[in-house]
C-alpha cells in the first residue's frame, strides 16, 4: 500500500477507542497533515466498559469515562457517515458533505443485536444514554429480565443485585463459558446464583408484552419469564450498512481485513467492525484491547511506519458478582486450568493440547496484563 | 505535561504498563506506581505517557497541560 503523504489528510470514521486511538497515534508518530474524526455520537470518544459498571450504578458521572482529550484533531461530532467511494476517495456525510481523504481509518464498531417484540420496555446497552437511561430504572426498583449469558449480561445483572432489584437472566447456553470456560465460567454462575439471580437454561423463541405492557420472554419450552423491564445483550453486530456500494468485503460478519488491518489502497480499520482472519476464516474480536491494539497497528500501515502484521493479544476482563476476573490468551474447553500459587485470589492456567499454556486468568487477583503474560511465556 | 491518576478508578489492568513500562508500573499488590507523581513528564516519557494514559480502560489517567 502506497503510504499516506507526510501532509495527506487523514479520515478517521467512528467516535470510540479505536478511533480515537487512530488519531493519536496518527500525532504521536508524526503526521503533519490534517485529521479528521467522524462521529455519530454527541459525545466525544469515552470508554463503554464503565457503561455496566460504574456509570450504571451511578457512581460515576457520563463526563468520567471521556477519554484523554485528543488535540490537532477536528471533530465531527453527531453526523454519522453515510457512504464510501473508495475511488473517488471521499466519504459522504448525512448532512449532504462529502470529505475528501488520502488516507482512510475505519472504526464504526458494533451495535447491540436487538430481538424483535416486546414492546418498548426492552433495553440494551451500547452508549452512555442507554446506561443512563437503564441505570435510572433499575435504581427505581424495576424487576429485570435479563436476556444472555454473556458478560454484558452477566454484569448488568450483578449491578440489579446489588442495587437490590429482583433479576432473572435467560441464556440458552452456560453463562460466561463462551469467554472463560466450564470450570471459571461455572464459579461465576455460582456467585450469581448466590447473590440471588434466577438463572434460566432456555432459548427464547419469542419476544412478547402482557396487557399491562411488560416484556415477556418465551421460552422454548413453552415457559414464560417476565420483568418490569427486559435488558437484552445477546452480542453485537458490526456497523457496515454505510459501507454498502463501496465495493469493500464488508457483511454481518464484519468488514474483512488483510493481516496487517489493510481493507483497499489507502483504506485501513480497526476495532468491533474489523474481522481478522483467523484459522477458521475471518473472525470479529469486539473487546477493548484488541481495539486498541489494531489502531495502533492500522495506523503504522498507513503511514508506512512498521511493516509488522498485526499479531492479536487477547485480554478480557469482567467485574460481577464480587469478583474480578482478568484472562489472557484463551481457556480450553471443558479442561480444568491448572491453579498456580498467588499470593492473593486465585491464577489459573490452561495448556492447550501440545502441552503448551494458552491461556492464563486471575481471580480476585492484583496481577497486572504484563505478569499474567509471563505466565504464557513461562511454563 | 503532568498526568493525573485517579487511584479510586485504577483498577489494576495495567493497560497503561503495557503501552508505557517506564512510566507506569504495577507492584505485587496491583497497586499503580506512577513514576512521575506530582512532577512534569520528562520529555522523552511524554509520548508512551499519552499513550499509556489513552489505553486505559476505565479513564483513570488525565493529561494534564
Ligand atoms: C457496556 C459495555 C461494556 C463493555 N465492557 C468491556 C469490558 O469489560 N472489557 C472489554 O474488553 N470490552 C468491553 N466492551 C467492549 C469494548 O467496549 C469494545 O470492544 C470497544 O468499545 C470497541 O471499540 P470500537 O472503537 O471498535 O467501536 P465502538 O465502541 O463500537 O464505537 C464505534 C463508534 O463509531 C461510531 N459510528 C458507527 N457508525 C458510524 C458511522 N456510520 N459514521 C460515523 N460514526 C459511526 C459510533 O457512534 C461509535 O462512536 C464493552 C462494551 C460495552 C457496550
Ligand atoms: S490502565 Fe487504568 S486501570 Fe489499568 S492499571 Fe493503568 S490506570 Fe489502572
Amino acid at each position: 500500500m502506497t503510504p499516506v503523504p507526510a501532509d495527506g489528510h487523514v479520515v478517521i470514521v467512528g467516535g470510540s477507542i479505536a478511533a480515537a486511538t487512530a488519531a493519536r497515534s496518527l500525532r504521536n508518530r508524526g503526521h503533519a497533515g490534517r485529521v479528521t474524526l467522524i462521529s455519530s455520537e454527541d459525545h466525544p470518544p469515552y470508554a463503554r466498559p464503565p457503561l455496566s459498571k460504574a456509570v450504571l450504578t451511578g457512581t460515576d458521572v457520563p463526563e468520567s469515562a471521556y477519554l484523554p482529550e485528543l488535540e490537532g484533531v477536528e471533530l465531527l461530532l453527531g453526523v454519522p457517515a453515510v457512504g464510501l467511494d473508495p475511488a473517488a476517495r471521499t466519504v459522504a456525510l448525512a448532512d449532504g458533505r462529502e470529505v475528501g481523504y488520502d488516507g482512510l481509518v475505519i472504526a464504526t464498531g458494533a451495535r447491540a443485536r436487538t430481538l424483535p417484540g416486546g414492546g418498548d420496555r426492552v433495553y440494551t446497552l451500547r452508549d452512555l444514554g442507554d446506561a443512563q437511561e437503564l441505570g435510572q430504572l433499575m435504581r427505581q426498583g424495576a424487576r429485570l429480565l435479563v436476556v444472555g449469558g454473556g458478560p454484558l449480561g452477566m454484569e448488568v445483572a450483578s449491578v440489579g443485585r446489588e442495587l437490590g432489584t429482583e433479576v432473572t437472566l435467560v441464556s440458552d447456553t452456560p453463562p460466561m463459558e463462551a469467554l472463560l470456560g466450564a470450570h471459571l465460567g461455572g464459579l461465576l454462575v455460582e456467585a450469581a446464583t448466590a447473590a440471588g439471580v434466577e438463572i434460566v437454561r432456555q432459548p427464547v423463541s419469542e419476544m412478547q408484552q402482557d396487557q399491562a405492557g411488560r416484556p415477556v420472554a418465551v421460552l422454548a419450552d413453552g415457559r414464560r419469564v417476565d420483568g418490569d423491564v427486559a435488558f437484552v445483550a445477546i452480542g453485537c453486530q458490526p456497523n457496515v450498512e454505510w459501507l454498502a456500494g463501496s465495493g469493500l468485503a464488508a457483511g454481518p460478519r464484519g468488514l474483512e481485513v488483510d493481516e496487517y488491518l489493510r481493507v483497499a489502497p489507502g483504506i485501513v480499520a480497526a476495532g468491533d467492525v474489523v474481522a481478522f482472519p483467523a484459522e477458521s476464516g475471518c473472525r470479529r474480536t469486539p473487546y477493548w484491547q484488541s481495539a486498541f491494539d489494531q489502531a495502533v497497528t492500522a495506523v503504522e500501515v498507513l503511514l508506512g511506519s512498521g511493516d509488522a502484521p498485526h499479531l492479536p493479544r487477547p485480554y478480557f476482563w469482567t467485574e460481577q458478582f464480587g469478583h474480578h476476573v482478568k484472562l489472557v490468551g484463551s481457556v480450553v474447553g471443558d479442561d480444568a486450568p491448572e491453579e498456580l500459587p498467588a499470593a492473593a485470589g486465585t491464577v489459573m492456567r490452561w495448556r492447550g493440547s501440545n502441552g503448551a499454556p494458552v491461556g492464563a486468568a486471575g481471580i480476585d487477583c492484583p496481577l497486572s496484563i504484563t505478569k499474567l503474560r509471563k505466565l504464557l511465556a513461562s511454563a | 505535561m503532568k498526568i493525573e491518576v485517579d487511584y479510586k478508578r485504577c483498577e489494576g489492568h495495567g493497560l497503561c504498563e503495557d503501552q508505557a513500562p517506564d512510566v507506569f508500573e504495577l507492584d505485587d499488590e496491583g497497586d499503580l506506581i506512577y513514576q512521575f507523581e506530582g512532577q512534569d513528564v520528562p520529555a522523552e516519557h511524554q509520548t508512551a505517557a499519552a499513550r499509556g494514559a489513552a489505553a486505559c480502560p476505565v479513564a483513570a489517567l488525565r493529561v494534564v497541560q
